[in-house]
């Protein structure tokens, strides 16, 4: 049976489409989202410039090391359900999350500090309220969201959300995202550091924030770095997979890197060896991304971003006319670690 | 891991997943385009997933339901004014197969979710209750689509397993 049904199947792979064209189709569905998106963002821009003018770049210091600095956490997380781990601490100068994962369920916990627009009525989403203060609540099978502001008005986002069969059934995902929401404080917490830092960035750019894997002693992590204002964008509103209506809020990011650090990495197909860079070898991959191996014992990439999005889904020709595979050997070549 | 190198890594056998369950390639391409922009927005939610392409694949698994019942509906309905003019819903899996075996035309003819079920299951090799968690129902009923998809099949199908008709 398995046979023979896997050769039915199989008939059907000559009409698979083409992934250079889904690629293609994908690049240009994200293109038009942040089309529609930056339209609207026009007016809000002029509106808020006095709000989020240039972030000042940090000075460089003797040494050549522009400083990452210590990103603060600014929220506590009082409890989370049994069994949920702590994966990843992101800190930027618009946003703050958190995500920990059981395997069977994910807890994501967000934080916006760009955008304090007060919260809008969404189909589906019902009052509720988070230690006294007004929020809203959806509940599916599949994830529970919950969204209230903080006292200092920036907007929290929980999300509770299940990743198989076996995960936890609809009402453990209610009851376990509101006992998360009662217990954010928001107080600050110990800040992120990263234990790697660059020495060049492309003119225009900062480092805007960091994102720490856990263990966090491990030092990996990724600096991201970006030129654009942050200004806030207007929200999104989409029908996600399950039925949710959903409001996604973003920043002017414009052209930036993310310079990633990461113990582990699974080599492609479409690594490309390149002149070696501070003496280890160095590949180009997806033609637009540096990476250099054997750098402390790990992996470093420099992935270049623009407006947030990096290749493939951004053609490298595209890429190369803001940022030049020189500069992206140049910024991987004068990141030093830190500690 | 990042979007772009989930992307690299993942996406033909997504686009081969959604071409199996669709059996058009349009509608493939359409289904795992949205679906990819739709997860690109939230990357850092389903990136931290242990198994995010397992998540890829119950957006594909639902956008590609939602486009058949959407179908299934406005064809209902223009079907009262002009049932000539509209092609039977189920049927449209079994269009310009007749070149095909006929278990893969008796597979095009299945409803959408118990051929779900059997791709899922016998060509990626997934638990029942990974299946449930990505249509969204108990494992039973991934049980009963699959006995009710294999026993529709059994006039091609030239031996049947023990148990659960596998």
């Amino acid at each position: 049976v398995n046979a023979q049904l896997i050769a039915a199947f199989e008939e059907s792979l000559d009409i698979a489409p083409d992934p250079g064209d889904v690629l293609a189709g994908v690049r240009a569905g994200i293109r038009r989202r942040r089309r529609t998106r930056s339209a609207v963002a026009a007016l809000a821009m002029v509106l808020l410039t006095g709000v989020a003018l240039a972030w000042p770049a940090a000075p460089p210091r003797s040494d050549g090391v522009i400083p990452v600095g210590n990103w603060p956490t600014t929220f506590a997380v009082g409890w989370v359900p049994d069994g949920l781990t702590l994966l990843t601490t992101n800190s930027t100068a618009f946003q703050e999350a958190r995500t920990y994962s059981s395997g069977s369920a994910t807890l994501t916990i967000q934080v916006d500090d760009a955008d304090r627009s007060p919260l809008t009525e969404l189909p589906g989403w019902t009052g509720f309220e988070v230690a006294g203060r007004p929020g809203q609540e959806i509940s599916r099978p599949t994830r529970t969201l919950i969204r209230f502001t903080f006292p200092s008005g920036r907007l929290v986002e929980v999300q509770y959300h299940q990743e198989s069969g076996d995960g936890p059934d609809q009402t453990a995902l209610r009851v376990g995202a509101e006992r998360v929401s009662a217990a954010l404080r928001e107080t600050g917490a110990a800040p992120v550091r990263a234990r790697f830092a660059p020495t060049y960035l492309p003119k225009g750019q900062r480092i805007i924030g960091f994102e720490a894997q856990e263990p966090a002693a491990k030092g990996e992590g990724a600096i991201i770095a970006a030129a654009g204002s942050l200004t806030p964008r207007p929200a999104e509103v989409s029908t996600e997979f399950d039925g949710i209506v959903r409001e996604q809020r973003a920043v002017d990011l414009g052209v930036g890197v993310t310079i990633q650090f990461a113990l582990n990495r699974e080599p492609t197909e479409y690594d490309e060896p390149i002149a070696a860079i501070g003496g280890r070898p160095a590949y180009l991959t997806n033609k637009a991304v540096v990476v250099v191996s054997d750098f402390h014992g790990g992996w470093l990439q420099v992935i270049p971003t623009v407006d947030g999005l990096s290749p493939p889904l951004m053609p490298a020709t595209d890429l190369f006319r803001l940022l030049p595979v020189d500069e992206l050997v140049k910024i991987a070549d004068g990141v030093r670690w830190t500690g | 891991v990042d979007f772009d190198q989930f992307v690299v890594a993942r996406l033909p056998a997504l686009i081969r997943y959604c071409a199996m369950l669709a059996n058009d390639r349009e509608l493939a391409q359409d289904v795992v385009q949205d679906v990819l922009v739709r997860a690109h927005a939230r990357w850092r939610r389903i990136g931290a997933m242990d198994r995010p392409e397992l998540y890829l694949k119950r957006m594909i698994t639902t956008e590609y339901l939602s486009w058949h019942r959407r179908r299934a509906r406005r064809a209902a309905v223009l079907n009262r004014w002009a049932p000539a003019l509209v092609p039977d819903p189920v049927s449209d899996h079994a269009e310009g197969m007749a070149v095909r075996s006929a278990l893969n035309q008796q597979l095009a003819a299945l409803p959408p979710k118990q051929r779900a079920v059997l791709i899922l299951d016998f060509y990626e090799g997934l638990t029942d209750a990974e299946i449930a968690g990505l249509l969204g129902c108990s494992a039973g009923t991934v049980r009963v689509y699959r006995s009710r998809a294999l026993a529709a099949l059994r006039a091609e199908l030239t031996t049947v397993g023990a148990g659960e008709d596998r």
